[in-house]
């Protein structure tokens, strides 16, 4: 990295030499001591958690041998388990028998324990534990440094921040005025043009990404029969009963084209009502307590409910609604009582959710509850039972209720799936639901579902999860996969491992940052924007470098740095925003994401690139392969060629890529920058003028700002100049040479949005001295860059 | 050695043998050892007892039956027993030469997530890669599509970078010739292009020093990992190229519509064996889904397992067309198995005792190792002699114990940081 690449990052902390980096990052009243100054937290999870994780435990968990003391703790599968392990160890450590804590004598066997003496008095696990006794008493003034985590890390400044944040989250580049707003204003105007940007309709776009990889949703866009047909609620077919007049009512030529907007807006309610959410400043919480679902003008038709629209015939408008009461019917359909009101809970009961997540008659509800507790508890339930089962020991009658190995998860699974027990194997509401009595209660955590409830379990069930902490990390390690395609860390859980403490502190920076990042997100009563620019801000989202690491050091920044290859869907979007024009087939058919017209039908190019199409491929690659290397190499050179020209045919005070240079007091075209007379000498201005174009391309296609004198310039100058002279060279070979003519697909002849051609003397076809076809190697190789593909 | 010719060499290496024999019969002669490795990924958890460990209809001693098609409906080859169900039979006839099936495995959980984990790399534990990927990283890291996946249990935890394939086309033709305009020329060397390939040639050269001069200053192991593994992939990205001749000279030769259900394996099948005739690839990762029958459990698993066997067969077909079938050592496998008995929406639920198939030339074939009992419990075995009767569980970890070995990665770094624990070891060669 050259010194100027230098001053545009801030040093976080370079060295932990004479001064501290807690210091250095003025953590305030710990700063003189940073090492030595924890928090309560922070030093139950570093020196408690891997004593009494390991030793306590395998007994003191939910279904262990100690289930039924005071002293029951989580395991890390859990989101947030290090709080409710400490809150349950502040408590029981606070029981004293002369003056001793019983989370002191109880394992030291002082007094009796059914588990035994599990460590000695003065031993290295006792110790620990009697010093953070002391410390509960005592109580530390401390704060942790949540920048302490990452000494030595060398962040983004606030600047390229914005470049990077606008492109996630906004699909596009900070506009001149918003850069310069940022650099003059620092972190509050970053927060505040951000702020703008989540405006926008590629941010919501983006949150619905997010949201669509965890629940596969979309799949129903690519049904070629309108998914209504699927859902118990709906006329899938009304669009064939009305008549050609009412169809161009909706500016559609036929029938078929209502089918599929209707289809569209089915399969996409749980993600509209996110977006609406947003939209109207709600708390984020009512995508599980919302009591409504989200219509367009078709799909309520599809529902058959009634909605307020301002203009009932767009296609694309959004209202809420509310499915009509069902009556419970005896087995000929006939009605045996009054209809009961739909149990809306937002996502919880949204019916393409239901549908797209069905059960069956063994599995009752709990694959769904598995799902719930993994998408708004943030807890992978199954990793909670990563033990053996050995199927011949499993004697009870009733395993899932009596057995502990099945126990470890059907304990939780089980009352959850009973709150969805108004909802069939297919999704359809059942006014006069049934249970299992051999399950586990319906319930949530220490709570029953009262019985008059039993109904409505999902609005209940949604009221509890927007009330647990977990609801919170849950969206922080959404966002966060979201934002940088990694999941967030479990705890390790092997402390024999020597690379346990690395590990560990890994896991613990980012479980640190993540729950102060969900706190911020409580207190901003569920604004979805603060988590999202409180992540933008991490060092997961920001680090570019670092000092020389250690072993040591490297685990525990393992994870820092977001070094994300772009899913499909951004990589389009930063071609688009960077080059005025989308890497595509033609202006419906981008290549790497779906089509404009036909959400359905994905980009050519977007399976290949590691995308998903929420049926047959659920997740996203995340590192390349030669097959997407090949699609990135494609990209670059496609539209290396295809860009050049068309940016030259724009008006030359609309140019992206190549604006006139200003030499000697004269504003020059980089169209004519030829290197060399033809006798092979320098022309010392065209050089100049290509040096500065070239600090240009740069800064706009990777966000680097470098010297005219960087070795990176020189590197691209030296580029352009080889294939200007090869091209030279080629062009006059008296055998095949080399055309004047642009390649085909690259001549700049009409508009990429409106085709309307362009006149002759805009139009650019051909390149008699080989200029263009220089900056179009210099282009190729600037997009297919480490630093634009990754970000 | 240039890679080329070792690729080159590789290749030549590759060109095994095939018998003609009686058609539709599988009669291998035998290569050194395995080329390539074919992991068929059955998702959802199959029902052994209706493909190699059948039990009928006759009730257990509980008052039970495990399955519905008739006692006298199984049928054997060899040792192997079957039910005369769906293509079974032609399956079972066609390779039971090569097939060693294990049966009564004791899979140790009936989650979905950690079965299939399990299966596929032996370690219940998260973060495994699976074997597919530890073959692959060990034996062949720098091949550009080393490990081609299709879905299934294919994680890597980092370790190599996997080849997803799906679609084709000329999307894939598209891939093959990045510089081309057109991709549906019939002399692609003759087709127009987007830059002069010398002009092409030194953006690559200037690419990749810079990529190197970044990596050189780069010190966060996530983004010197990224830098890393984007050279690898890009490193013989023209070799892409030599599959386009390998899937024309396959594509000739085989009808896909006549695989049925098979057709999606056969197509998942057709480009991992084109990319590894091309020299590009170690190990593949083929998936079907379906088996996950809590309903209907009969009509459904038979036509997941149709698709399965069927897929199979194509595979096979492929392979020989390619003259590459005695060159592969194929595993068959699922999550775990399904329970002994119906439940009242006559499906069949998750069930931690299960079945693997491997076949290839390079073991033995007509065997089955392990059993299960009356109730689809499995039998102990004596893991020395692999024989009933014994006080061992045979479990997903011995055959992963034993693969690892056979493959001849056991001993490589990376592989002994994901180590298999279960106690004792068996020998299937």
């Amino acid at each position: 990295m050259s010194m100027k690449q230098r001053v545009q990052v801030r040093s976080v902390v370079m060295a932990l030499s004479a001064v501290t980096a807690a210091a250095l990052l003025g953590t305030g009243g710990c700063a003189e001591e940073a090492p030595l100054c924890e928090s309560t937290y922070e030093s139950f999870s570093t020196k408690v958690w891997p004593v009494i994780g390991t030793k306590c435990l395998p007994c003191h968990n939910p279904q262990g041998a100690a289930k039924a003391t005071s002293y029951v703790l989580k395991g890390p599968a859990e989101a947030g388990f290090l709080d409710h392990n400490l809150g349950v160890f502040t408590e029981v450590a606070s029981f004293e028998k002369n003056g001793v804590s019983q989370v002191l004598l109880k394992p030291s066997k002082q007094i009796p324990h059914e588990g035994g003496e599990v460590f000695p008095q003065g031993s290295a696990e006792y110790d620990a534990l009697q010093a953070f006794v002391q410390l509960l008493k005592t109580g530390s003034a401390c704060e942790s440094a949540e920048t302490a985590h990452f000494t030595g890390v060398e962040l983004l400044d606030d600047a390229s921040t914005l470049r990077k944040a606008s492109l996630l989250l906004g699909g596009r580049l900070p506009t001149a005025a918003e850069t310069a707003k940022v650099k003059a204003g620092g972190a509050p105007a970053l927060e505040s043009v951000l702020a703008s940007v989540m405006t926008e309709q590629p941010f919501f776009d983006f949150v619905k990404r997010t949201y669509n990889d965890l629940f596969l949703s979309d799949f129903y866009l690519q049904n070629s029969t309108p998914v209504a047909d699927a859902l118990p609620y709906a006329d899938g077919m009304w669009f064939q009963k009305i008549s050609k007049d009412e169809v161009a009512k909706y500016g559609f030529a036929t029938a078929q084209d209502l089918a599929t907007y209707a289809n569209y807006a089915v399969a996409r309610e749980p993600l509209a009502l996110i977006e609406h959410v947003l939209r109207e400043g709600r708390p984020f919480t009512e995508i599980v307590t919302a009591d409504y679902m989200m219509v367009t003008p078709l799909s309520a038709k599809s529902f058959g409910v009634e909605a307020t629209f301002k203009n009932p015939y767009d296609p694309l408008e959004w209202a809420e609604a509310k499915l009509s009461p069902v009556a419970p019917t005896d087995g000929d359909g006939k009605p045996t009582g009054e209809a009961v009101a739909y149990p809306h809970a937002g996502v919880l009961s949204s019916p393409v959710m239901l549908v797209r997540h069905p059960s069956t008659p063994t599995n009752r509800n709990r694959a769904r509850s598995r799902k719930a507790y993994l998408w708004f508890l943030g807890t992978n339930i199954l990793l909670t039972a990563e033990q053996p089962i050995d199927q011949t020991k499993v004697a009870e009658a009733n395993p899932t209720l009596r057995a502990d190995a099945c126990t470890v998860c059907h304990a939780s699974v089980d009352p959850v799936a009973g709150c969805f027990q108004a909802f069939d194997d297919r999704g359809r509401f059942l006014p006069e639901p049934k249970w299992y009595d051999e399950m586990w209660a319906p319930g949530f955590g220490s709570e029953d579902l009262p019985l008059a409830k039993v109904v409505n379990g999902l609005p209940w069930l949604g009221q509890r999860i927007a009330a647990d902490p977990r609801f919170a990390l849950s969206v922080v390690f959404n966002l966060y996969k979201g934002m940088t395609g990694r999941e967030p860390l479990l705890a390790p859980t092997n402390t024999a491992d020597p690379e346990y403490s690395g590990k560990f502190a890994s896991f613990y920076a980012q479980t640190d940052t993540f729950r102060r990042i969900a706190q911020a997100f409580v207190d901003s009563n569920f604004d979805l924007r603060v988590p999202i620019v409180k992540l933008t801000e991490t060092p997961y989202f920001r680090a570019v470098n670092s000092v020389a690491l250690s072993p040591d050091t490297t685990l525990r920044l393992g994870e820092v740095g977001r070094a994300q290859l772009l899913p499909p869907e951004q990589l389009h979007d930063k071609v688009t925003a960077v080059l005025g024009i989308p890497w595509a087939e033609g202006p419906q058919s981008p290549y790497l994401r779906s089509n404009y017209r036909s959400p359905a039908s994905l980009g050519a190019f977007q399976l290949f690139y590691g995308g998903m199409d929420s049926n047959a491929v659920t997740s996203r690659s995340t590192s390349p392969n030669g097959v997407l290397a090949s699609v990135a190499e494609r990209m670059s050179i496609q539209m290396g060629c295809r860009s050049v020209p068309y940016d030259f045919a724009r008006d030359k005070d609309k140019r992206l890529l190549f604006p006139q240079v200003e030499l000697s007091g004269k504003l020059i075209d980089p169209v004519g920058f030829e290197p060399e007379t033809s006798d092979g000498l320098p022309i010392e201005l065209a050089q100049r003028g290509i040096r500065q174009t070239l600090v240009h391309l740069h800064e706009r296609i990777l966000g680097e700002s470098l010297a005219m004198d960087d070795p990176e310039i020189e590197r691209s100058f030296n580029l352009f100049v080889d294939v200007w002279r090869s091209g030279v060279k080629g062009m006059k070979a008296t055998e095949n040479p080399v055309s004047k003519d642009l390649p085909g697909d690259c001549r700049a002849t009409r508009d990429f949005y409106s085709g309307t051609a362009f006149t002759p003397e805009r139009s650019l076809t051909t390149d008699e001295t080989y200029v263009v076809r220089a900056w179009m190697a210099v282009v190729t190789y600037l997009l297919g860059d480490y630093k634009f593909l990754y970000e | 050695m240039d890679r080329r010719k070792f690729f080159k060499l590789c290749s030549l290496a590759g060109l095994g043998v095939v018998s003609l024999g009686v058609p539709g019969a599988i009669q291998l002669a035998r290569a050194e050892s395995p080329k390539l490795w074919v992991f068929v990924n059955a998702g959802g958890g199959w029902d052994p007892t209706m493909l190699c460990d059948p039990k009928g209809d006759a009730k257990n001693s509980k008052g039970f039956n495990v399955n519905n098609f008739k006692a006298d409906q199984i049928l054997s080859a060899g040792p192997i027993k079957y039910p005369d169900i769906g293509n079974n039979k032609a399956f079972f006839e066609r390779f039971s030469d090569i097939t060693t099936v294990i049966n009564g495995i004791d899979c140790e959980t009936n989650g979905h997530d950690s079965g299939s984990r399990n299966t596929f790399s032996g370690r219940l534990n998260i973060n495994t890669p699976a074997l597919p990927a530890l073959i692959a990283l060990a034996l062949n890291p720098k091949l550009p599509m080393s490990f081609i996946t299709n879905g299934g249990y294919d994680d890597t935890d980092g370790t190599i970078a996997s080849t997803r394939l799906s679609g084709g086309g000329n999307a894939l033709n598209g891939l093959i010739h990045p510089n081309l305009i057109s991709v549906n020329q019939n002399d692609f060397d003759a087709s127009p292009k987007f830059l002069e390939t010398a002009a092409l040639d030194l953006v690559t050269q200037a690419r990749d020093e810079r990529l190197m001069s970044l990596q050189k200053a780069q010190n966060l192991p996530r983004h010197q990992s990224a830098m890393s593994l984007l050279y690898t992939s890009r490193v013989g990205m023209s070799d892409l190229k030599k599959i386009q001749e390998e899937l024309d000279v396959i594509k000739s030769k085989i009808d896909f519509n006549s695989y049925g259900s098979g057709e999606g394996l056969a197509r998942q099948a057709y480009v991992a064996i084109a990319a590894y005739k091309a020299g590009l690839t170690q190990s593949v990762n083929l998936s079907v889904g379906g088996f996950d029958t809590h309903a209907n459990h009969d009509n459904q698993q038979q036509n997941a397992q149709d698709a399965l066997r069927s897929g199979v067969m194509a595979l096979y077909d492929i392979a020989e067309v390619a003259g590459c079938a005695d060159e592969m050592f194929v595993v068959v496998g699922s999550d775990f198995g399904r329970t002994p008995a119906y439940n009242p929406g006559n499906g069949k639920d998750h069930w931690s005792v299960g079945s693997m198939m491997l076949m290839s030339p390079h073991i033995k074939g007509k065997r089955v190792i392990g059993a299960t009992n009356e109730f689809f419990d499995y039998e102990k075995i004596d893991l020395a002699k692999l024989a009933v009767g014994g006080k061992d569980v045979l479990k997903m970890g011995h055959i992963h114990k034993w693969l690892r070995t056979f493959a001849g990665i056991d001993e490589h770094e990376i592989v002994r940081r994901y180590p298999i624990s279960v106690k004792g070891d068996i020998d299937l060669a």
